[in-house]
């Protein structure tokens, strides 16, 4: 018989980052878990069972590096009971910890290759944790260009770090805003100074200024302006469905194939290792053998673009 | 291991199950019947024991099921404090137990919530310690149930799969034969006990079982044809026969609850002042909830898309991992059905509409 699955270890929030404000409040936690005399160790695109006792279990992707001298950090948005519960917790609070779950990126097959890492939201967490592990052995991946957007500047998650990316200039990237919006559409404008608009009626022909980073359009817009290689690359997207989705059918377009492509699922979770039953694409629990899914692998499972 | 029991003999057997073990015996009542503490029970007359328990091959309405997986458990307790809480240490197993009278489509369900119940990070604790607790002793159905299709799915109404012991009704004895080693052990202490109305029995006695059972199996009252199910519904999943069910379903979960093989569940955290718990409850993938997100997005919000999901995991996705279905054919989402959904005619419906490409 094995031990008790569902037991969780205690851990103290050591710091808290508020993200972004709004109705769906953003934050990013430290957490120092109490049973691990060693390093908390996982993948990059792993997630934990994160509990407020009382309240219940919230499946998490984990934010933060995977290497030896990174705390571990999630970050959360405010959605339901448990994640409203824990905004309202303090630094010195404690949580409930188990995990890490799920499979994690497939890092090791990725190494030599160029990537594109493309978030939007609070999907952009599990990518932290790959851009840190990219970071920390950097000389092993090729050319990586990160791609994020948000609605607004002040949306944006990750904002410090962002800015010394931008000023370092250690990866390419392409940070976006959201259009603002007219009442026949998107107004043909910079959405604020400084993010440059996308060419909305044709958006390959969009110029792009060397060194240029802040752009005002959608993920998915920003992705076929640029118009990245196929060429020996892996492009991984997280962030809402709607979004991966054109992501998705925009990096088919530009000749990328389905197992070139990587996502995360969500699903409602409840156990997190493989027993409940809800998070089933058919026979497959996204708790377990997720979150992490090739594009090729979801297109033979049911339920995937549910 | 084989011994003979002179039914009038039954109360005395099961007044000697219950000394080591608690004993627990499948009783008639209003609600169609469920297993319960023999102590609990007030039989002295052999008619009583006749009439109350069910051992002719009427299932019980709830399945043996609910005695191993309870339909609330604790996964463990806890204590709040300010910003803080603390686990308390678990409380000791359950003790040992006879469950007596299981049908064997029951037994079946076991093995395939075995199955069902353990994955990558360990399996259930609950109830693995139950399942371990728990010796099994089935009564073959000697008259089937009205909705029982057994036989069309790799069982049968003598199946020993999932049992410890299995008991062949005779007509005025039980024969008992043990299957598994501890069904053996338990058998002969009860022989040693049971001097006087538990007998050796002989081969003419395995030959009458035989019989039985043969006899048995005729009396199944429903049969489906099966053996197609993997290949169709490999290309079934986007058939417009899953929305033939949506309307009369009304998705309340009776087929999830009372089915031996089902097993989803909820967690919840019970909280009272500054204690707690957190236990697991059943669900039904029947429910709109169960797959509802906390942003509002629902991978099946559509009832045909439960159903889908309903069937697919008993007739493709799960099994017993010996090759069977995850479906062992009791009926009894069919009986109990309050919309009259009947899960044959829809194997029956799927086969003829997909069958025939
Ligand atoms: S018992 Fe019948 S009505 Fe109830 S959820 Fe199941 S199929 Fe639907
Ligand atoms: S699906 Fe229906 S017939 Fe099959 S095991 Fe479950 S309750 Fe019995």
């Amino acid at each position: 018989m094995s031990a008790n699955p569902y037991l969780l270890q205690r851990a103290r929030i050591d710091w808290i980052v508020q993200e972004c404000g709004g109705p769906r409040p953003i934050r990013t936690y430290t957490l120092d878990p109490e049973d691990s005399t060693e390093h908390f160790a996982f993948e990059p695109g792993q997630c934990v069972q994160l509990s407020v006792l009382g309240e219940g279990e919230s499946f998490v992707a984990i934010a933060s590096g995977p290497e030896q001298d990174e705390p571990l950090q999630v970050t959360v948005m405010r959605v339901g009971l448990v994640t409203t519960a824990l905004h309202e917790l303090n630094i010195g609070d404690f949580v409930g910890l188990r995990g890490p779950y799920g499979n994690g990126f497939p890092v090791d097959r990725w190494r030599g290759k160029d990537l594109l890492l493309i978030g939007g939201g609070v999907g952009q967490a599990p990518l932290r944790s790959l851009l840190h592990h990219i970071e920390a052995n950097r000389s092993e991946f090729g050319r990586v260009q990160v791609f994020y957007g948000a609605r607004s500047p002040e949306a944006m998650i990750y904002r410090e770090e962002f800015a010394a990316y931008e000023a370092h200039r250690d990866f390419d990237l392409y940070l976006s805003i959201d259009w603002k919006w007219g009442p026949d559409g998107p107004l043909d404008e910079d959405a604020c100074e400084g993010w440059a608009r996308v060419n909305l009626s044709n958006l390959r022909s969009t110029r792009i200024e060397q060194d240029q980073v802040r752009f005002t359009g959608f993920v998915p817009q920003i992705v076929q302006a640029v118009a990245p290689s196929p060429q020996s690359t892996i492009a991984v997207t997280c962030g809402p469905p709607a979004m991966i989705r054109r992501v998705v059918e925009g990096l088919e377009g530009l000749g990328f194939g389905p197992d070139q492509i990587y996502t995360t699922l969500e699903r409602r979770m409840k156990c997190g290792i493989g027993l409940c039953g809800r998070c089933n694409l058919g026979p497959v629990f996204v708790c377990t053998e997720g979150p992490v899914f090739s594009y090729a692998q979801l297109q033979d499972l049911p339920e995937a673009f549910a | 291991m084989r011994m003979l029991q002179a039914k009038h003999d039954i109360p005395k057997l099961l007044e000697l199950m219950d000394q080591d073990r608690e004993l627990f015996v499948p009783v008639r009542d209003e609600g169609g019947g469920r297993f319960a503490r023999w102590s609990d029970l007030d039989l002295s007359v052999n008619e009583d024991i006749e009439n109350t328990l069910m051992l002719a091959g009427e299932a019980t309405r709830r399945p043996a099921k609910d005695q191993l997986f309870a339909e609330t458990a604790t996964l463990f307790r806890f204590r709040l404090e300010q910003g803080d809480f603390h686990l308390e240490e678990p409380p000791p197993g359950p003790s040992p137990r006879v469950l007596f009278g299981v049908r064997p489509c029951d037994g079946r369900g076991f093995q395939v919530i075995d199955t069902l119940l353990v994955g990558p990070h360990g399996g259930d604790t609950a109830y693995q310690q139950a399942r371990e607790a728990n010796l099994l002793v089935g009564v073959g159905c000697k008259t089937p149930g009205p909705d029982c299709f057994c036989t069309s799915v790799g069982g049968d109404p003598h199946s020993s799969d999932g049992l410890d012991v299995l008991l062949t009704d005779l007509g005025d004895a039980f024969l008992l034969e043990s299957i598994t080693e501890p069904g053996r052990d338990w058998l002969s202490g009860l022989q040693k006990h049971g001097v006087g109305f538990l007998h050796d029995a002989g081969k003419r006695d395995a030959e009458r079982a035989r019989v039985a059972q043969h006899e048995a199996r005729q009396r199944v009252p429903r049969q489906v044809d099966t053996s197609r199910l993997p290949k169709i519904l490999e290309r079934s999943f986007n058939s417009d026969v899953w929305a033939t069910v949506a309307p009369a379903c009304i998705g309340c979960g009776a087929c999830t609850f009372l089915c031996p093989t089902c097993r989803c569940f909820d967690i919840q955290d019970l909280v009272q002042g500054s204690r707690g718990a957190r236990v697991r409850v059943w669900d039904s993938c029947m429910f709109r909830e169960y797959t509802q997100e906390a942003s509002g997005h629902n991978p099946r919000i559509r009832r045909a898309q439960r159903w889908r999901n309903r069937f697919y995991d008993k007739f493709h996705w799960s099994g017993d991992g010996r090759g069977n279905p995850a479906c062992v054919g009791c009926g009894r989402c069919i009986t109990h059905c309050p919309s009259g959904i009947d899960l044959v005619e829809m194997i029956e419906r799927v086969t003829s509409a997909e069958g025939g490409a």
